[in-house]
């Protein structure tokens, strides 16, 4: 009876407002993440096709169906679209859903900023997609090495676009990365101690601190690029004493730490999935965390790996290519603890399982020719070639995308409610894990028979007809899995079996309330008492009660223990973030075609801010004084 | 009014703790370390670069380059180091829950930065070589344009907290965010200081 009215009574406080209205100003995190996964989906979708339309160019030698420059814009588009508004935000959106419940609390840190955050990363994708479909597509490769994305050698709007692109969605990651990080520190239930967080978790947190840390400078260099093209600075500019090379430093900066912002949830996802289907905790929790943080610092002290071919002095080399393999020691630990694990817990194999395995045999792969590739002289041998679309892809599919897709299945019945067809499942993954290794493994051979990426076609008497053919088939067949998942997804949401709250019988707290979860979250917030908490629970494991339920109040823990430290009231629906959005949209977008777009940008951002951060009428306790 | 526990199960009560706390143990605390965090990554990669580029040429900064006014400078200087110390009381007083001292401090605080945006004005127009005439002066632009866009950004936060806490009412919630308003000034003046220092007499 109670608690029938506490729930009527949450329900009412913690309404989601539906529409249009709604998906602008909601900005509870179930909501933001569910926005982030599905946009993420759609790009990646994108992506997709564009890959497809490259393969398809490439199958025969000498094919007319797409021109050069349109096959430029489609390989820069496409990895643009994968590495930044695809894998980063697909793992800033499930952590943005996932986490709060994983820890136990009603809502993040930072909601509104979440929200800025989503549509920051929206308006920049959507610029991209606007100047591709305009046929001013960027074309100068996701990295877009300077002089080439020049002024001299890029003249007109394209590369802007790219630039201005990153300078959004990289706003969008910061923002969603600090209040992640907040949200871990302060918001997990009594109990929860540092040394008790679900790795999933800790992937989140470690992912989240190398973004605070690498982004900037990839910002510091989109914003250098973009001045250097529209107001003349000299950056880049030899002739007036700037350095060509000075963009690769920044660029890798960031660019390889991206690739373990990609990676290391990837692996967290891998650990849940592990012991959710051996029904064991992963072996070695303390050496994981290690690993993780392991990897995080050792990713920032590799990019100069992109570089050998720059000529670069000899020491420096040997150093990063030292630094380079040893990011394969806690790598190694990792996939050493899962296969442990594996054999000595129960082996329940259902489709999530399926991409365990499949991410283990291909991330192998992936890391032995990245081994390979550390070592300068080969590097120098395959600098450029499709040896290194072929490593790429095997670390980012294998150790992104396969516990991505497994992971999202894990959690499909968390969000929906709805289970996702086992068959279905296991045909879906049958198509992508043949689909992926025909389309990347003859990668390797081309690579090594010398054919350079980023080429839009090739003369029929190379040798590499069979092996492009091949390799076209099999990205048919993985684009088959990838619409097998959606299909999936459709009829599972429409006519799938009930969930229940935790149909794995998993560890988790999100698997500790309803599924879908209620606007709340938790009716009563639970405490923990050990790792792998639903495990670990005592029969009469405390609740957390007290908060006033006609006010969006969250619990605010300790640090360290998680002792309950105090509380904070969250802010209800607003639309002043997504007019935030906005009015840097705005002014971002204006600045390139004039620099007075920045000055236009702080103006309209000053209004929204001022909108965002107007005082309430007061509610809580004042001061004795008052003016 | 506030929750009961349901019968017959063990609970914790959190509804006396309170609704805020000062330091780490406040939530936005750590957004704003991590927001300095990042800016201040922003800055190392910014002095990363004009080092780097430094390192290419034997005369630095380029021959004909003229600085604004080291007293001109210096005055920006003096007025960024004199905002700190009102803003110091503010600091203090935030923590007591003494309103007076507090607005007083913001009200001299923000006077110090106005005039520190005002000298930083005539600096901007007194700097004697621009953005497009060499990598120098594009990283060195950079550098006063991300400043003084702290700068501003910092002055008019700033003063709008002044016409906040002259206007009332003055949560008691409020006092936390005025520690960290006061942190993030600092940032703004002491991320300069390096910076000038460089700028001013940084030659070969
Ligand atoms: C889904 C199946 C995919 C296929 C069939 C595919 C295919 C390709 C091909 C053929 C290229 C090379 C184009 C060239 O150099 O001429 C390429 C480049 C690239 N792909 Fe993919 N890809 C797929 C998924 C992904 C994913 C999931 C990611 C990242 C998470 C990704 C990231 C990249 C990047 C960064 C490049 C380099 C782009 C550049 O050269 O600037 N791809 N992809
Ligand atoms: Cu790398």
């Amino acid at each position: 009876m109670i608690d029938l009215e506490l729930h009527v009574q949450l329900a009412e406080t913690w309404r989601k407002p539906r529409g249009l209205w709604g998906w602008l100003t909601d900005n509870h995190h179930t909501t933001i993440g569910m926005n982030f996964i599905v946009t993420s989906f759609v790009f990646f979708l994108l992506g997709g096709i564009e890959a497809i339309l490259m393969r398809t160019q490439l199958a025969r030698p000498e094919n007319h169906f797409v021109t050069n420059d349109f096959y430029n814009q489609l390989f820069t588009t496409h990895g643009s679209t994968m590495m930044f508004l695809f894998a980063v935000p697909m793992i800033e959106g499930l952590g943005i859903y996932i986490v709060p419940l994983m820890l136990g609390t009603r809502q993040m840190s930072f909601p509104r900023l979440n929200q800025f955050s989503y549509f920051s990363y929206l308006i920049g994708g959507l610029l991209l997609y606007a100047g591709f479909f305009l046929n001013f597509g960027p074309d100068a490769g996701w990295f877009s090495y300077v002089p080439l994305s020049g002024p001299e050698f890029a003249p007109g709007k394209r590369i802007d676009i790219w630039a201005q692109m990153i300078t959004f969605t990289e706003i969008g990651s910061l923002g969603g990365a600090v209040s992640m990080i907040a949200t871990i520190f302060k918001h997990r239930a009594p109990g929860m101690s540092l040394n008790r967080m679900p790795l999933f978790v800790w992937g989140e947190l470690v992912t989240s601190f190398m973004i605070v840390f690498a982004m900037p400078a990839v910002m510091v260099a989109s914003s250098m690029l973009a001045s250097d093209r529209l107001i003349a600075t000299q950056f880049f500019n030899k002739a007036e004493g700037g350095d060509v090379l000075l963009w690769q430093h920044l660029f890798w900066f960031f660019g390889h730490p991206e690739v373990y912002i990609i990676f290391i949830p990837g692996t967290t996802m891998m650990s849940t999935l592990v012991s959710a289907f051996t029904k064991r905790p992963v072996f070695g929790y303390v050496g994981m965390v290690l690993s993780l943080v392991a990897t995080a610092f050792v990713g920032f002290g590799v990019w100069v790996h992109h570089m050998f071919a720059t000529g670069l002095p000899e020491l420096g080399l040997s150093f990063f290519t030292a630094s380079s393999v040893l990011i394969t020691i806690p790598t190694a630990f990792q996939v050493f603890s899962w296969i442990i694990t594996i054999f000595h817990g129960k082996f329940i194999v259902r489709t999530p399982m399926l991409y365990v395995l499949g991410f283990l045999f291909i991330f192998v792969m992936g890391g032995l020719s990245g081994v390979m590739l550390a070592s300068t002289p080969l590097d120098w041998q395959l600098h450029d070639t499709f040896f290194v679309v072929a490593h790429l892809h095997y670390v980012l599919i294998g150790g992104m995308l396969f516990p991505l897709i497994g992971a999202l299945t894990y959690w499909f019945p968390k969000f929906t409610g709805k289970m996702m067809n086992e068959t279905l499942g296991r045909w879906t993954f049958a198509f992508f894990f043949v689909g992926f290794n025909l389309t990347f493994f003859p990668m390797h051979n081309l690579g090594l028979h010398g054919m350079p990426r980023r080429v839009y076609t090739y003369l029929p008497t190379m040798g590499w007809n069979n092996l492009n053919m091949l390799s076209t088939v099999g990205a048919y067949v993985l684009g088959v899995g990838v619409l097998l998942f959606m299909a999936n997804a459709v009829i599972s949401l429409r006519s799938g079996a009930i969930a229940g709250d935790n149909p794995w019988g998993s560890f988790s707290l999100e698997w500790f309330t309803s599924s879908p979860p209620p606007p709340y979250n938790f009716l009563y917030l639970p405490t923990t008492r050990d790792r792998y908490e639903i495990w670990t629970m005592a029969d009469d494991q405390p609740l957390v009660t007290g908060f006033r339920p006609d006010r969006r109040e969250v619990l605010i823990t300790k640090l360290m223990d998680a002792f309950p430290d105090h509380k904070i009231e969250t802010p209800r629906p607003t639309i002043w973030p997504t007019l935030l959005a906005g009015a840097t949209g705005i002014g971002v977008i204006t600045a390139i075609f004039t620099p007075w777009g920045v000055p236009l940008g702080m103006l309209l951002a000053g209004i929204a801010l001022t909108g965002w951060f107007w005082p309430k009428p007061p509610h809580h306790e004042l001061l004795e004084e008052q003016p | 009014m506030s929750e009961t526990a349901p019968v017959g199960r063990r609970f914790v009560d959190v509804s006396e703790l309170p609704m805020f706390a000062f330091g780490p143990r406040d939530p936005i605390w750590w957004g704003l370390w991590l927001l300095l965090a990042i800016e201040s990554t922003m800055f190392v990669l910014l002095a990363s670069s004009y080092f780097y580029l430094r390192g290419n040429e034997s005369t630095w900064p380029p021959p004909g380059v003229h600085q604004a006014p080291l007293w001109l400078t210096a005055l920006t200087v003096v007025a960024l180091l004199l905002s700190v110390i009102p803003t110091w009381w503010a600091f203090r007083a935030a923590i007591q829950f003494r309103l007076r001292p507090i607005q007083i401090g913001f009200l001299l605080g923000t006077l110090a930065s106005a005039a520190a945006c005002v000298t930083r004005a005539y600096e901007l127009a007194t700097i004697g070589y621009n953005w497009n005439s060499h990598a120098y002066g594009s990283i060195v632009w950079a550098i006063y344009f991300m400043h003084t866009f702290h700068l501003t950004s910092g002055t008019v936060e700033n003063a709008v907290m002044t016409v906040l806490l002259f206007k009332g009412p003055v949560e008691k919630k409020l006092m936390p965010d005025i520690r960290l308003s006061c942190i993030y000034w600092w940032f703004v003046v002491v991320s300069w200081i390096p910076f000038w220092i460089v700028i001013m007499f940084d030659k070969s």
